[in-house]
Formats: structure tokens, sequence, C-alpha cells
């Protein structure tokens, strides 16, 4: 659905994008992850074709984006600042998305009308940010997209609200396959709701996962002997971080659950427990293992 | 996607139309009421103000000094338009928003292009209609239909020129405020800069015609001048096709420069990469050319002018820089070598203007070529156009100036040496002395060559050092032709001539024809005999009397000649019809006694005056004062009111005249030629 391919953008003296390629498939949401600066915002307005790359290739269903309007009108864009006409009431700007999109959508903006509960008339500057984003929510959904590029959407939404929209989000790519994009600095907004996880810094793409795949194939073990642990123990096992305390060893491994599972427990451990992972503590250790601190990347 | 390819956008083009028709009906308002509302306050006034002046409603529908609000409307509100209709593009979230849109950008462009059309067009074109029906309707027939259409011509093709030149540096800037301001400086740079550039040719070429290229229609280069003009002189066909030619390919320019701009560039003082240099050098000469002309012009030397130049590109430069970068951090190495560039180009080019390499400022037309030369102390009388719109022509008072062009072989000789002295004498570059400075003249000279050629050059002379040069050409008939309305003046059309005693209220006008032909005829003769010296009058010595004109013919305008003293042939005229005691001043009739004096302390002279001194002068004390002669003989008093003058540069002598009635005429006399009364008196 999307294909970005060594996109490289610069402006002026810093180079913002460098080289970066990602993939979406139809009907799934992807999370960019990525520190202030990492280049979140230039990649997703490059792909809302408000920016034009300078190098590489972009293109949504096999289509390049930037001037390519019948790709535009299925994809919209929803910055982390929205813009909205000075004076314009929300029906105001109904009207104008109205006029600009052609899959708009009238009944489903009056259905949404439940869900975000405000009123049609009053002017979108003398809301709150928060409600000003909740309005490009609203706009933005009802006119159908194929495409929803989010840039940091849920800063400012209470908690109420952003488990709303993000039913809304999962409801549309459920039903109607919509594609998503999102980016945030903080994993743990995503960590519910996306397929795929992307994690750029300084402009370049660190590393992308699948997060299913990712849950399942790394693992945290607390396992104890009541000796010595044995040396062949971590033989052949890829181990991304270890750490002893007491007798207790802890390890984060990546591989097929069974199998570390069985080789464990061949060694007769006195304690062994397989504990959770977090998306975060996922990152933090397969980053530790290329190299990166996390905090350096993330916070 | 019927609208893939439309020209613009119906979604947008709604929403311009919601968003800023404020614009058009502000616009619309203020054209009601600088034009209808006044044709309507002018007709409800009374009658006869009416009548007195049938060019008052068409006046509101020029474009000059009369209409200053109109003018300033049509000039700020098209620029202003621009700006707001493009103002999302210098604001990053709205330029996103924007395009993220599904609008292709050349939709974008057009779509706000014919909207600011529109919000222009529609008030001006209401506006005419309303005014077209409010002149027929009220039955005023000084306004024709066609003044209207010429009106509403005018300022469609102005705004539609002014919007698209906003709307084409909209493009080029990311800032708002920039947009603005370089609207305006790109609207008024083709007059500007030709102002800047002439001016500072003129400190640099000997000889420059900076005069002549300054009135020869430089204002029309640049629209915004050009717009106070219109009215005097209309505009033409050509004209009209080089603005809206000029306007639609700013608009294809702006549409490019659209499609190639990137969205990212909306807040910076430049939009595009390679316009930074082109405008950073650009602000920087101009910027040099201004401060070093102003400072030419108030401090009149040379040193000053370099100073400025220094000033002015140091600081544009270095402004610019800072505007660029948004940053105070540009004193850098970069920075300064690169300046240190610029100032090396610049001082080569000084150099190349100094050495003269076109030799321009030694070129000599050979005098078998010369056709004609027109010589003058300004190029207004060669290059004066009178306003060929009648209305403005009405209340244009000026009379047309008389062109100094010779055609007399010895003339022409004449004149071609004195240039050629000119020359060879080359710039003076001392600062001339108050002395000098008064004793300067500019002469301005255009020769018309074989084959159409012509020539300009101007010069301010020393007049003292080409007296030998000057002194034929001035006494020649050719130039006292030339530079004396009697000539011009046919008797049978002269109403009246008013004779103005000088300093006296005596006053005498003659109004039978016979004499007035007769007067005419010896004032001509008398003019014909004056000297080189006369008619420089270097001393200023006072006539007996101004000559006044009045012409009978509907325009009502008089020709003003003065009664010099040497004019015996008109004085043996005013004797013979006895006329003469009627309006000169006599001594022992008008003149009761004189007293004079040694010229006194000269050190406050310039502060007060001649003038100043006589009122302050008390007759008693006057008297009293040690060593003053008094004189009451009427010969002595008829000898020094012929010789005395008002500069006191060379006198010798003080001289008071007590009139009848107590008010005392000052001047000078001369220690040369003083006769024995004098002289005797004060030898010892």
């Amino acid at each position: 659905m999307i294909e970005i391919e060594r996109v490289s953008k610069r402006f002026q003296e810093t180079e913002a994008l460098k080289e970066v390629s990602l993939s979406v498939r139809r009907g799934s949401i992807y999370g960019l992850v990525g520190s202030n600066g990492a280049g979140k915002t230039t990649l997703l307005k490059i792909l809302a074709g408000i920016y034009k790359p300078d190098s590489g290739a972009l293109t949504i269903d096999s289509q390049p984006v930037f001037e390519n309007f019948p790709i535009k009108a299925r994809t919209v864009f929803i910055p982390d600042a929205p813009y909205h006409f000075p004076n314009f009431t929300i029906r105001d700007m109904a009207h104008f998305h109205a006029r600009l999109y052609p899959r708009w959508n009238q009944a489903r903006f009056e259905k949404l009308g439940e869900v975000f509960n405000m009123e049609t008339k009053r002017r979108i500057r003398t809301l709150s940010k928060g409600m000003q984003r909740q309005v490009s929510f609203w706009l933005n959904l009802s006119s159908a997209p194929d495409v929803l590029i989010l840039d940091e959407p849920l800063d400012g939404l209470d908690p109420v609200m952003r488990k709303k929209v993000k039913n809304l989000i999962i409801q549309d790519v459920a039903e109607r396959k919509m594609t998503v994009i999102i980016s945030s600095h903080n994993l743990r907004d995503l960590e519910d709701i996306c397929d795929y996880i992307g994690i750029l810094h300084q402009g370049e793409m660190l590393l992308q996962r699948d997060l299913d795949d990712l849950k399942s194939d790394v693992h945290k073990i607390q396992i104890a002997f009541s000796g010595d642990s044995p040396p062949a123990l971590l033989q052949d096992l890829q181990v991304l971080y270890q750490e002893k305390r007491g007798s207790v060893l802890i390890l984060i491994a990546r591989g097929p659950f069974k199998e570390i599972i069985s080789r464990m427990e061949s060694y007769h451990p006195a304690i062994l427990d397989i504990l959770p992972l977090t998306l975060e503590e996922i990152f933090i250790y397969e980053m530790g293992d290329r190299g990166y601190e996390i905090k350096n990347v993330l916070y | 996607m019927k609208l893939k390819t439309s020209f613009i956008n119906r979604g947008i083009l709604l929403n311009d139309l919601k968003r800023f028709s404020w614009i058009g009906a502000g616009y619309l308002l203020a054209l009601l009421a600088i034009v209808p509302l006044k044709i309507f306050m002018l007709y409800s006034r009374t009658q006869d103000l009416r009548t007195n002046d049938t060019t008052a409603y068409l006046r509101i529908f020029q474009f000059d000094y009369y209409s200053p609000i109109q003018i300033l409307v049509l000039i700020v509100v098209p620029v202003l338009t621009g700006l707001l209709l493009f103002r999302y593009l210098q604001d990053s979230r709205a330029a996103d928003m924007a395009h993220a849109l599904p609008v292709r950008r050349e939709a974008l462009y057009n779509t706000h292009v014919v909207t600011g059309i529109i919000f222009l067009f529609v008030p001006l074109i209401l506006t005419a209609l309303v005014s077209w029906a409010l002149v027929s309707g009220l039955g005023i027939e000084d306004v024709k239909g066609i003044n209207i259409l010429t009106w509403l011509a005018n300022c469609l093709l102005f705004n539609l020129l002014f919007f698209i030149c906003s709307v084409a540096v909209g493009m080029v800037t990311g800032m708002t405020t920039m947009q603005g301001v370089l609207s305006y400086i790109l609207l008024f740079l083709p007059s500007g800069l030709s102002v800047l550039l002439l001016h500072n040719l003129n400190q640099y070429v000997y000889g420059f015609a900076y005069d002549y290229y300054l009135s020869s229609k430089i204002e029309y280069l640049s629209p915004l001048t050009r717009l106070t003009d219109i009215s005097r002189n209309p505009f033409q066909p050509g004209e009209m096709a080089v603005y809206l030619g000029i306007s639609i390919l700013l608009y294809f320019v702006g549409r490019s420069l659209y499609l190639r701009r990137h969205t990212e560039t909306a807040g910076s003082a430049i939009t595009f990469q390679v316009l930074r240099p082109v405008f950073k050098y650009s602000v920087t000469f101009c910027f040099m050319l201004l401060l070093g002309s102003y400072f030419n012009a108030v401090q009149d030397s040379r040193a000053w002018t370099y100073f400025g130049y220094l000033i002015g590109s140091l600081l544009a430069y270095f402004l610019i820089e800072i505007l660029l970068n948004k940053s105070l951090h540009v004193f850098q190495g970069r920075q300064f070598r690169n300046y240190g560039i610029y100032a090396l180009a610049m001082v080569v080019l000084l150099g190349l203007l100094h050495f003269d390499w076109t030799g321009y400022e030694k070129r000599l037309p050979g005098i078998s070529e010369i056709k004609s030369i027109y010589m003058d102390s300004s190029f207004y009388p060669l290059t004066y156009q009178p306003a060929s719109d009648p209305a403005a022509q009405a209340v244009d008072y000026m009379y047309t100036p008389v062109k100094a062009i010779y055609t007399d072989q010895e003339n022409i000789a004449r004149i071609h040496a004195l240039h050629r002295q000119i020359i060879a004498n080359g710039p003076d570059h001392k600062k001339p002395s108050l002395s000098q400075r008064r004793n300067t003249e500019r002469i301005c000279l255009a020769y018309e060559l074989a084959g159409g050629k012509r020539m300009y050059r101007q010069y301010d002379i020393y007049i003292p050092d080409y007296t030998g040069s000057l002194k034929p050409i001035y006494e020649s008939r050719e130039y006292k032709e030339m530079h004396n309305q009697i000539f011009r003046v046919n008797p049978a059309e002269v109403d009246f001539i008013d004779i103005i005693g000088y300093e006296s209220d005596k006053h005498l006008r003659l109004v039978d024809p016979v004499l007035i032909a007769q007067a005419i005829e010896h004032l001509k003769t008398d003019i014909y005999a004056d000297t080189y010296e006369e008619i420089v009058n270097i001393n200023s010595k006072p006539p007996w009397a101004s000559i006044n004109l009045q012409l009978t013919n509907i325009q009502t305008r008089s020709y003003s000649q003065e009664w010099k003293k040497t004019y015996t042939n008109f004085e043996q005229w005013l004797k013979d019809t006895g006329k003469y005691e009627q309006v000169r001043l006599l001594p022992g009739t008008d003149i009761t006694c004189a007293f004079i004096d040694r010229v006194s302390v000269r050190d406050d002279k310039d502060l007060h005056g001649p003038y100043a001194k006589a009122r302050r002068l008390d007759l008693t004390e006057l008297e009293e004062r040690p060593g003053i002669l008094k004189i009451t003989d009427p010969e002595q008093l008829e000898w020094c009111l012929r010789q005395y003058y008002r500069n006191d540069e060379q006198a010798a002598y003080e001289i008071f005249f007590v009139r009848n009635n107590g008010d005392v005429i000052s001047g000078f006399l001369g220690e040369a030629g003083a006769p024995a009364f004098i002289q005797e008196h004060f030898a010892g």
C-alpha cells in the first residue's frame, strides 16, 4: 500500500531524512517512533504530499503522491498542530472539507458528531487545543480516507478521548481496511494499536519490526540453579541482555518460545520464570543489542 | 475526480470568496466614497461654485495630487489583496494544510489569483457603473462616458499589475511583511534605481547630462510614479500593452515559482536558494548608492560620498545576512571575505568610471555635423511637455517655456568653442568658495547632429572664467529673441501694459493699442542693444520699473519685462509721450536727499543685508553719523539713482536714498567711476 524507498530530504544545512525506506501493508497500522527532530514529521509530510523529497521514491498504491489528486483525495494528514481558518465554525470547516474531498460522507460526519459531542456552530479557534485536535479527527475521518497519516495525534487528548479516537481508527482499519501511519515520541502510546513499529533516529530508520513477531520472539527469563549455572546454558542462544542478581540470572533472549523453554528446563533450574515484556523493554534491549542507548534515541 | 485537470478549484474558490469577501466589500465602499459620493457632494454645493469650474467633476476622475486618497487606495488595496490571499504560503501550518488538500498547486495558485482579480475588478466596475448612473441621472454634462471608461481602464490595469506583482513577489519570499515591502520596492525600483545610478554617475562623469536623463520620463519607468502622472499624460496604447504584457508575464513567473517553491520555506526571507545571493548583493548595491547619494547631496564632498558607500553597503550587507540567516551570528570570516570581494568589485567599478574608458568626457562633435545646439541653464524647457489631458491642462498654470535652440552658424561655432573650453578646463574638484558658488551657473547642452543623433552634456561653470566665450552668445540677436518673451508677443493681442515703478508707488497703464505697439517696439530695440554685463547684471542693479503685458486671449496670461536703466530708447519714448515722470523715481520730487558713507563693518552683512540695515537706520542717526555725505543736488541724486546697485560684493560706498514719504532705499556704489563729489568728500 505505502512504499517508501530510500527517501532523503535536506533543509538547507540539515539533513532531515537519510535514505529512509519503509513499507506499510493495506489495512495495517504503522507506528513511527523517534525523539524530537528524528525526522518523523518530515517523513509524514512527504507522505502527505506536502514536501517533495530530494531523492528516493514514494508511492501509495504504486502511485506517486506529490501533486497526485486522486491519491491525495483519499489520503488525509492530521498534523501535530492542526490549522483551521480563522473565524471558521466546525460547520464551515466541514463544508470546506466536503467541497474538497470527493469521498466526504455527510452521514458519517453527523454520526461522528455523537462521539465528539461538540456543537457545530462553535468557532474552532475558540476551542481548546485538545478539542481542536478532536475536530481534526472528526473532519478527516468523515472524508473516509484510505490512508490516514497522523503526526503525534494523541498528545493533548484526555484518556477517555484517546481511547475513543483509537477505537475509531481501529474500527476503520477493521471495517474499511484503512491504512494508518502514526508517529509518536512515546512507544507506550502505540503499543496497543500498532502492527508495525519503525524507529527513526537522526533521519535514519534504525529498525522496523512486526509487533506480533517481536512479542513472540523476545523473552525475559529469570532462572536460578541450586549450584552454579551450567556453562553450556547460553550456548546457541541469542541473548540480548543478561544480568545476575544474587543467584538469579535475568536473561533477555530471542528465539521461539517453546524451544527456549524446553532448553532451559533441560538444565533443571531451581527457578524458571518467563515474564511478559513491554514494547518499550523490547526496544531497549533490541537497540542495546545494536549499540544504541535507547535513552539517546527515544527520550 | 472531475476537478482533476481544472484551471481553478471550485471548493477553494468558494472558500476564498467566503473568507476574503470583506476585501472586496471594503474596497467597494472606499471607492464609492471616493468617486460617486464626491460627485454628489460637488453637485450639492451652490450653483455658482459649479459653473465657475467646469473641470471640477472631471478632476474626481484624475489620479493626481487632488485625489491623494484615491491614489493611496489604488496602490494599497491590490498589494494588500495579494498579501492576504497568499498569506497561507507564509505560515507553515496553513501552508501544510493547504498542500495536503487534494488540490494541485497550479489550481491553488490560479484560484487565488482569480479570486484576487474578482475582489479588485468587481468593485471598480460597480463604482464606474454607479458613477455613470449618477452623472447621467443628475445631468452632469462635464463628465462624459469616455471619462469614466478611461478612469475604469486605468484602475483595472494598475490594479492588475500591482496585484500580480505582489503575488509573484510572494513566491520569492516566505514572509508577508517582506512580500509587502518587496512588492513596493519592485514597483518603484525601475525609477528609483535609475535615479540612484544617474545621481552617482553624475559624481564621476564630467559633463554627464544628469538633469536631462532625470527629466526624460524616468518616472514613467515605475508604475507607482506613472500612476500619479497618468492624468497629465494619458496612457498610450503601447504602454497599456506593456502593462498588460508585464502582468501576464508576472502571472506565469509567479505560477512557475509556486510550482517550484518548497512548502517548508514558509517563514524564510527568500524562498529560493539561488536568489539569496542575488537578493543580498542587489540590496547591498542599492543601499550603497542610496547612502552615497544622500551624503553627497547633504555634504557635497567626495569623501563623504565614499563614506556613504561604505556605511550603506556594510549596513545592508550584514542586515540582509541577519535576515537571511535569522541569526545575529553573521559577523564571521566567510561573510567578511564575501563582503571584501564585493567591495573590491565596487572599487574596480569606480576606478573604471574615473578612467573615462568610453571617452564620454572628452567627446565633442565636429562642427560640421552640428545641426543645432540647445543651450540653457536647465533642460527643463527642452524636456517640458504640456499636459495632454484638457482637464489637467486647466489646472496647469505653467507657461510653455521656450526651447533655446541655436541654429545660427555663428552661435553654433561660439557654443562649440565654449564647450571645447569647458572640456579643456576639466572638472574643478576644489570646494568652491561662497562667491564662486554665487557666480557658478549650470550650462546644459543638447546637440542635434547630422543623422539624427543627439548628444547631451551639462556643466556647472564658474562664469568669470568664461566671460569671453559667453559674451558674444548673450549679445547675439538669437539669444535675446529666445530669452525675452516680448519678442513673441503680438501687440494686437495685448490688452494693456502696466508699468510699475520700482520701489515707488508710481505706476502707469497703457491701453491705447498704438502706444502699446510703440512701447513694445522700443523695448525690443533696447533689448537688442543690451550688453552681456547688463544681461547678467552681476551687481543686481535695480530697474526703473517692471512692465507687465496683459494678453487678451482666454488664457489670461501676462508677460513681464524690466525697464532697465540702460533702456534709453524706451526712456526717450516715455519722455516724448509725456509719461516719463509718471513712472520713474525722480530726484527732488520723489527723492529728497541721499546719504553716502563708506561701506561699514562688513562682517555682519551676510546676516542682515542692506534691507535690514536700512530699516533699522534712523534718519537722524544717519545725519549725525560722522563723515557722512549728504547730497540734495538733483543732478548728483540722478547720477546715484542710475548707478546704485544691490550686490555689496565689490561695493565701496553705501547709499541711502530718502523718499519724500520718509522711506529709505538703500544700495551700494562702486569705487571705480565714482564722481568727483564722492571721491573728494571721502578723500580726506
